[in-house]
């Protein structure tokens, strides 16, 4: 059964939730605290948990199938705060933000461990897999860390405004070029992990990443994963 | 003349003057999650929405696009119906 609630703000905004498995919370970054009354906002049904395991490896723990099930439902609850969790590699490097995006296993942390051993000291992770994207009503869009980082388990505290996106895909040659939202809509917008239920959801969900398209502009890099790559994104960014 | 319904739960939308037909919670058990589709393709998703049969489609496409030969158009709206029938996210109407 539940053990209690618990709060955890998340880009400066408060989630509750209510957990199956005690040890979930504490996969969580910042560790959530226990909160008075039984309102939640996020729990992660013993359905989804079924679902969940199957997508997972076979030895997966009840907390590990939790705190992976929880991404999906927390940036669905963020979206009532024009946020939402995307999934990406997010750095920060002069003061921006920048989101190296692509399907798994695509090179997203590749390309940032070449730019770290490369041009040492210049990024700093935010999250190295699932950062949160904020709308602000100024029309900047804010990228944020999350409790869910990827293997390498990469975060920081920090946060910072969008500087660019960078959709990675693996080719034979690197090349990179501009995309126009034409051709960048319908990749960016897969790469949320918002699984909209309902129209107002979808709403929210499109509607940030509109925000997003008109915050920062949107590259593609074809590429061998190589220094020559990274240094061809860096050259790249700099231009802008 | 044959009638048509779009999914309940799936959602045109626009991204940067971009269109997406997105699919909700149970709509996506039946056709893909996200769709772009062209700005004309729209334009019938929003007839479609409203009830627009084949004929009203074409006299409205017609009229949209200042089009005096219907032939072309028929057979591209014919082919948008059937792309979209194929992909779950319009029914006939009776299913």
């Amino acid at each position: 059964m539940l053990d209690g609630v618990y709060q955890m703000d998340i880009a400066g905004h408060p989630l509750r939730y209510a957990f199956l498995y005690p040890r979930t919370r504490f996969k969580l970054r910042p560790l959530p605290r226990r909160v008075e009354g039984e309102d939640f906002d996020v729990c992660v049904t013993p359905e989804k948990i079924e679902l969940g395991r199957g997508v997972l490896d076979p030895g997966s723990t009840d907390d590990y199938v939790e705190y992976r099930c929880l991404i999906e439902l927390t940036a669905r609850a963020l979206l009532r705060y024009g946020c939402s969790i995307f999934h990406a590699v997010a750095f920060v490097w002069r003061e921006r933000a920048w989101l190296l995006t692509g399907p798994s296993e695509v090179g997203k942390t590749t390309q940032l461990m070449n730019w770290q051993r490369l041009f040492p000291g210049e990024a700093t992770v935010i999250s190295g897999d699932m950062p949160v994207l904020e709308a602000r009503e100024d029309g900047s869009v804010w990228v944020h860390p999350s409790s869910w980082n990827g293997k390498e388990n990469l975060y920081s505290a920090l946060s910072a405004p969008l500087g660019g996106v960078v959709l990675l895909e693996q080719g034979r040659e690197n090349r990179i070029g501009r995309l126009p939202p034409a051709q960048s809509v319908s990749p960016l917008f897969k790469q949320f992990m918002a699984l909209p239920e309902t129209e107002e959801e979808i709403l929210g969900l499109t509607g940030l990443e509109d925000r997003l398209l008109r915050a920062a502009p949107v590259w593609k890099l074809v590429n061998l994963g190589d220094d020559d790559s990274t240094r061809l994104l860096r050259r790249t960014l700099e231009q802008l | 003349m044959e009638r048509y319904r779009t999914r309940p739960g799936v959602i045109l939308t626009s991204i940067c003057g971009e269109y997406l037909l997105v699919a909700a919670k149970d709509a996506r058990e039946h056709c893909p999650y996200c769709s772009q589709i062209s700005e004309s393709s729209a334009f019938l998703w929003r007839k479609l929405v409203s009830g627009a049969g084949e004929e009203e489609l074409l006299r409205a496409v017609c009229t949209e696009y200042e089009i005096d030969d219907p032939g072309p158009a028929r057979q591209a709206i014919e082919d948008f119906i059937g792309k979209m029938l194929q992909m779950g996210y319009l029914l006939r109407s009776g299913e």
